[in-house]
C-alpha cells in the first residue's frame, strides 16, 4: 500500500467518481419520488402499458406497497447495477492496464516500491472507491426517503442491501480489474471486462424476461444480490460471504499474474 | 556498476535478445547502439526489472535487477524510449509526484535543470510538445541525483540546442561520478559523451569497443558540388572513395586521419557546396565488416 499513489488516483478519479455518484443518486431519486405510498395503481397502470416480458426482464415484476420493497424491486431490481458497472470497466482499465499500454506505468515503478504494493494499493483504491460510492449511496439515499416519505424506510434492510449491492459491485470490480492486470493492452482489458460484465447482465436480463429461461438468471453474477431474501429479513445464506471470498480471490490473483509477468514499459 | 551477462529474451513474434553481455563499470558513460528493433529498449527493460530474462542474469550494483527492482531503484534515474506521463498533471504536479513517491526532496536540483532545459512547467503535460516531454523525462530521470542512469534514446525529439545541453549535462554528470548507459541508433549522439560503445543487431552484441578505437576506424563522409564535375578525378587520386551524383554533386568518404590531406585539395577546387554527412550505423556496420554489412531490412 503506497499512500502517495493512492491519493494520486483519487486525485485522478474524483470527477469521474463524482459523475457515477450523482447519476446513481439521480436514478435512485427518481424512483423513490415514483413511489406513492396511499396508492400504486398510477404506477401499475403505467406499467401495463408497456409489455409484459420487457418489464419482467427489467425485474419489475411485482408493485410493493411499501416503501423498502418498492426500492427493493426496482432500484436494487436491475438500475443499481449499471451505472457502478460503467465505473469499473472505465477505471479498471485507466488504473492498469492503460498505464501499461502506453508505457506510464514506468513511472509507477520509479520509485523504491515493489511493483506488488502498487498493484495492491491499486486494487484497494477501486474497492475503496465502490464502498465510497455505495456509502453516498445509502447516507443521501436515506436523507431523500426521510424528506419524502419520513420514517416509512426499513433502515436495516436498506442497509444490506447497499451493503451486499457494493460487495457485488466490488465482484464486478475486481473481474474487470484481473483483466487489467492480465492483459497488457487497454483494448483487451476493456473487451474482456465488459465482454464478461455485461454479458452477465444480459443473462440477468434474459433469464428475467420469461420464467422458460429463468436458469440464465441463475447463470449470472447479478443474482448473487437476493433481494428478496433480504427483503424477508431472513439471512441471505452466507452469500456475503461467499461475495467477500470471490473478491479476496480475484484480488490475489491479480496481483500474482501482475506481479509475474514481463511489462513491455 | 551495471552488469549484463548472457541475457537471452525471446518475444512470441521471434524478435528478442540473445545471449547479451556487457557490463559497465563505476563512473563509465556506455553507449548502447544498434538499429530500431535491435533489442535496446529490451535489455534496458530487463535491467529496469520490467521483464525477466528467460535465461541469463543482470544486477545493478550487484543486485539482481528483477529480484531487487525496487532496492534498485533508489540509485537509479531512468529515462524511457517512449515516453508517457500520468494523465492529466501538469509538469509540475508529475515531478512533484514522482519526488514523493521516491520520498525525497530535490527541489533545488529539480530547478537547477528546468532552469537549464528552460522549461516552464505549469501547463498539462498533455498538451507538451514532443520537445518538452522529453525534457520532462529527462529532468525526472536525473533530479534526485542518481548513482546509475538509464537513458533510452535521450536526445529524440530534442532541438540542437538542448541536445547540446543535455550533452553538457551528462559530462558534468560522468565528472561526479555518475554511471550511465545510453542508447541510441545514432553513432553522433553517443560520440561525444560515452568512453565505451556496445553494437547490438538483431538481438546479439555484434561489438563492443572504446569510442575511441571506434572514432579511429571511422571514415567520414561528405557531398560536395564542383563547378567542374571532372575535377573529381582528383579526390579519387587522393585516396577517397568517390560516388557520382549526377549532375555535379559528389558523395565521397575518406579516412579520418587523412581529412587535412582532403581539406588542401579542395582548397584548389572549385567548390559550389560541401557539407558533412553524419554516419549512420549502417555505414559503421558496412565499415566494421569490410563491406559485408546487415541486411537491407534494418537499414537505419
Amino acid at each position: 500500500m503506497n499512500l502517495t499513489l493512492f491519493k494520486a488516483d483519487l486525485k485522478g478519479n474524483a470527477l469521474l467518481l463524482a459523475i457515477i455518484a450523482y447519476a446513481m443518486m439521480l436514478y435512485f431519486s427518481v424512483i423513490a419520488y415514483m413511489f406513492d405510498p396511499g396508492d400504486t395503481t398510477a404506477i401499475t397502470s403505467m406499467l401495463e402499458l408497456l409489455p409484459e416480458g420487457l418489464m419482467s426482464a427489467f425485474g419489475f415484476d411485482s408493485v410493493s406497497s411499501n416503501l423498502t420493497g418498492f426500492l427493493a424491486d426496482y432500484y436494487y431490481g436491475f438500475i443499481v447495477f449499471i451505472i457502478p458497472l460503467i465505473y469499473c470497466i472505465v477505471t479498471a482499465n485507466k488504473l492498469v492496464a492503460k498505464l501499461v499500454d502506453n508505457g506510464s506505468f514506468s513511472y509507477l515503478l520509479m520509485a523504491p516500491v515493489s511493483r506488488r504494493s502498487v498493484i495492491v494499493t491499486k486494487g484497494l483504491f477501486l474497492l475503496f472507491s465502490i464502498a465510497l460510492l455505495f456509502a453516498l449511496l445509502h447516507v443521501a439515499g436515506g436523507a431523500v426517503c426521510r424528506a419524502l416519505f419520513g420514517d416509512m424506510l426499513n433502515r436495516r434492510v436498506f442497509l444490506r442491501l447497499n451493503l451486499n449491492a457494493a460487495l457485488l459491485t466490488m465482484l464486478v470490480g475486481m473481474i474487470c480489474f484481473f483483466y487489467s492486470c492480465l492483459f497488457n493492452e487497454s483494448r483487451l482489458s476493456l473487451a474482456c471486462s465488459s465482454g464478461v460484465t455485461v454479458g452477465s447482465l444480459l443473462l440477468f436480463m434474459l433469464g428475467g424476461a420469461s420464467p422458460k429461461a429463468g436458469f440464465l438468471k441463475d447463470l449470472s453474477l447479478y443474482s448473487l444480490l437476493d433481494t428478496q431474501r433480504i427483503l424477508e429479513g431472513g439471512g441471505t445464506a452466507g452469500l456475503e460471504g461467499v461475495l467477500a471470498a470471490l473478491i479476496l480471490l480475484l484480488f490475489l490473483l491479480s496481483v500474482l499474474v501482475f506481479d509475474r509477468k514481463n511489462l513491455p514499459i | 556498476m551495471i552488469q549484463v551477462d548472457h541475457v537471452t529474451l525471446r518475444y512470441p513474434n521471434g524478435k528478442g535478445i540473445q545471449e547479451v553481455s556487457f557490463q559497465v563499470r563505476e563512473g563509465q558513460v556506455m553507449g548502447y547502439l544498434g538499429p530500431n528493433g535491435a533489442g535496446k529498449t529490451t535489455t534496458i527493460r530487463c535491467l529496469l526489472g520490467f521483464s525477466r530474462a528467460d535465461s541469463g542474469s543482470c544486477s545493478i550494483g550487484g543486485m539482481d535487477c528483477w529480484r531487487k527492482a525496487p532496492e534498485i531503484q533508489r540509485l537509479l534515474g531512468y529515462l524511457p524510449g517512449e515516453i508517457a506521463f500520468l494523465d492529466g498533471m501538469t509538469g509540475r504536479q508529475f515531478l512533484g509526484f514522482l519526488s514523493r513517491t521516491r520520498g525525497g526532496r530535490d527541489g533545488v536540483r529539480r530547478r537547477e535543470l528546468e532552469e537549464r532545459f528552460e522549461i516552464d512547467l505549469s501547463g498539462k503535460i498533455k498538451r507538451y510538445s514532443k520537445g518538452m516531454k522529453q525534457k520532462v523525462g529527462i529532468i525526472a530521470a536525473f533530479m534526485h541525483d542518481p548513482q546509475v542512469i538509464i537513458l533510452d534514446e535521450p536526445t529524440s525529439g530534442l532541438d540542437p540546442l538542448m541536445q547540446n545541453r543535455f550533452t553538457d549535462l551528462v559530462l558534468s554528470e560522468k565528472k561526479r561520478g555518475k554511471t550511465i548507459l545510453m542508447s541510441s541508433h545514432m553513432f553522433e549522439e553517443v560520440e561525444k559523451t560515452c568512453d565505451r560503445v556496445v553494437i547490438i543487431r538483431e538481438g546479439r552484441v555484434v561489438l563492443e569497443d572504446s569510442i575511441h578505437a571506434l572514432g579511429q576506424n571511422q571514415r567520414k563522409s561528405f557531398y560536395l558540388r564542383l563547378a567542374q564535375p571532372e575535377q573529381a578525378a582528383r579526390l579519387a587520386e587522393l585516396g577517397c572513395e568517390v560516388a557520382s551524383l549526377p549532375p555535379d554533386r559528389f558523395k565521397i568518404q575518406i579516412q579520418q586521419e587523412r581529412l587535412g590531406d582532403l581539406l588542401g585539395l579542395l582548397a584548389q577546387l572549385d567548390v559550389i557546396s560541401f557539407e558533412s554527412k553524419s554516419q549512420s550505423l549502417e555505414e559503421i556496420f558496412l565499415h566494421l565488416y569490410g563491406g559485408e554489412g546487415p541486411h537491407e531490412s534494418d537499414a537505419v
